[in-house]
C-alpha cells in the first residue's frame, strides 16, 4: 500500500541542482549520490568512534546490569539520534519525496548508511509487504569488539535500529526496528529489520487523500 | 640469515646446547606481564604440568633481568624506539626473549633450542599486535581482571602462531 510520504513541512528550499525525487533514481544512481553525500560530511577517526561506543555500552552494562534495559537504552539512545539526523540527511543529501516504503528503504540503505557510516548496505524483503531489512557487512561501531558469553543477549549496535526509528517518525512513518542478526553474534552480516507500523497522516495537508 | 648448518645432517633426538647453532627453536612458554610485574596472561606448549611450573619459574626469574634492560636501555639510547629486548639468559636449553612496550608492558617467550633474533623479534612484535586488538576490547572493563587476554580468540591467536614459528623447519 504505497501513501505519499512528504518531508516535514519546514524543511528548507532546495538549492539549485539538487537530486532529484527519490523515485526517478534507479538504485545506482542512488549509491552514487550516497557516495557523492559521504564525500561531502566531515569525518571522524573510526577507532575512536568505536572505543567511545564500547565505553558507552560497557558503561550502560555497568549502571544497568540487566541486558535488557541496556538494549532498551540504546535503542532509545538512537532515537534521540535520529530525531535530529533526520534534518541532516535531507539536507546533505538533497533528496526529496520518497514514493512509498520501497524507496524510504533504499534512500536509508544507499544513502543514509553511506553517509554517516561509509557503509555500503542493502535491502533486503520479505514476504511481508511492510517490512525489509538493511543488511551490512563491516559495523565501524563494532571494531576490536568481541562479545562475552555472558552478554550474549546484548544488542550491541541498537542504537542504529533507534537511529532508524527515530528518523523515520519525523517523516511520519511509525516503525519498529529489531536488530536480527549481528557479526558480533557470529552471523555473517548485520541485519536490521524494519517493520512499518502506520503512516501518520499530514496534519498540514488541505486535501484528503 | 645464514647461521643454520646446512649441509649437517643431525639426528631429531640431538639434544641442543646452549651454543648450538641450528636455529630450530620451538616456543614452549608465552607471558604476558603487566605493569607491576603481575602475570596476565601465561600459557605454556608440549610439556607436562612439571614443565610448566619450571617454565613459570623460569619466567619470573627473567623479569629482573627485564627490569635491568629497560633502566639501562632508557639511560642509554633515550630516544630508541627498539622495544625488543633480545635474550634475557640460557638455562639448560631454554633461552628467553624479553620485548618490554612503551607502557611497561613486558612479553617474554621461552624457546627450546635457539632462534635468530631477527625472527623472535617480528615474532613478539605480531605479539605486541594481538595484545592491542585484545586490549581495545571495550568489554575488558568488565572482565574478572580487567585483562583482554582470556577470551578463547586471543589464546586461539596465540597457539596459532606458535605453531606457525614451531613448524618453520
Amino acid at each position: 500500500p504505497a501513501s505519499h510520504l512528504l518531508p516535514p513541512p519546514h524543511q528548507p528550499p532546495l538549492p539549485l541542482g539538487a537530486a532529484p525525487a527519490v523515485w526517478k533514481m534507479s538504485l545506482a544512481k542512488m549509491a552514487r549520490l550516497g557516495d557523492a553525500t559521504f564525500e561531502k560530511m566531515d569525518k571522524v577517526n573510526s577507532e575512536l568512534l568505536a572505543m567511545t561506543y564500547g565505553a558507552m555500552v560497557t558503561t550502560l552494562i555497568k549502571d544497568f546490569q540487566d541486558i535488557k534495559t541496556v538494549n532498551e537504552e540504546l535503542e532509545k539512545m538512537g532515537h534521540n539520534i535520529g530525531v535530529r539526523l533526520i534534518d541532516e540527511f535531507l539536507a546533505k543529501s538533497g533528496i526529496t519525496q520518497c514514493r512509498n516504503l520501497k524507496d524510504t528503504a533504499h534512500s536509508i540503505a544507499k544513502i543514509g548508511f553511506k553517509m554517516f557510516l561509509g557503509i555500503n548496505a542493502e535491502v533486503a524483503w520479505s514476504s511481508n509487504p511492510r517490512q525489509f531489512s538493511i543488511e551490512f557487512k563491516g559495523n565501524p561501531l563494532i571494531e576490536f569488539v568481541e562479545l562475552p558469553e555472558e552478554y550474549k543477549d546484548l544488542d550491541y549496535s541498537n542504537i542504529l535500529c533507534g537511529v532508524i526509528r527515530g528518523a523515520l517518525s519525523m517523516v511520519q512513518m511509525v516503525v519498529t526496528t529489531h536488530l536480527q542478526r549481528s557479526e558480533l553474534k557470529g552471523d555473517p552480516l548485520t541485519e536490521i529489520q524494519v517493520t512499518l507500523q502506520k503512516v501518520n497522516a499530514e496534519k498540514v495537508k488541505g486535501d484528503d487523500d | 640469515i645464514g647461521f643454520g648448518n646446512h649441509d649437517l645432517e643431525l639426528p631429531s633426538s640431538w639434544p641442543p646446547v646452549a651454543m648450538a647453532t641450528s636455529f630450530n627453536g620451538v616456543i614452549r612458554a608465552v607471558a604476558v606481564i603487566g605493569k607491576e610485574n603481575q602475570p596476565l596472561f601465561l600459557e605454556t606448549f608440549g610439556e607436562g604440568k612439571e614443565g610448566q611450573l619450571k617454565f613459570h619459574y623460569h619466567i619470573h626469574t627473567s623479569l629482573d633481568i627485564v627490569e635491568e634492560k629497560v633502566s639501562s636501555g632508557r639511560k642509554v639510547y633515550p630516544t630508541t624506539k627498539d622495544l625488543y629486548l633480545g635474550q634475557l639468559y640460557t638455562v639448560e636449553d631454554y633461552n628467553l626473549f624479553g620485548y618490554c612496550t612503551n607502557t611497561k608492558i613486558k612479553f617474554v617467550v621461552l624457546i627450546q633450542g635457539t632462534q635468530a633474533n631477527t625472527v623472535i623479534r617480528s615474532w613478539l612484535r605480531d605479539l605486541h599486535d594481538l595484545y592491542i586488538i585484545a586490549t581495545s576490547n571495550p568489554f575488558t572493563e568488565l572482565m574478572p581482571n580487567k585483562s583482554g587476554l582470556h577470551t578463547s580468540s586471543f589464546k586461539g591467536k596465540i597457539k596459532t602462531r606458535v605453531q606457525e614459528f614451531n613448524n618453520r623447519h
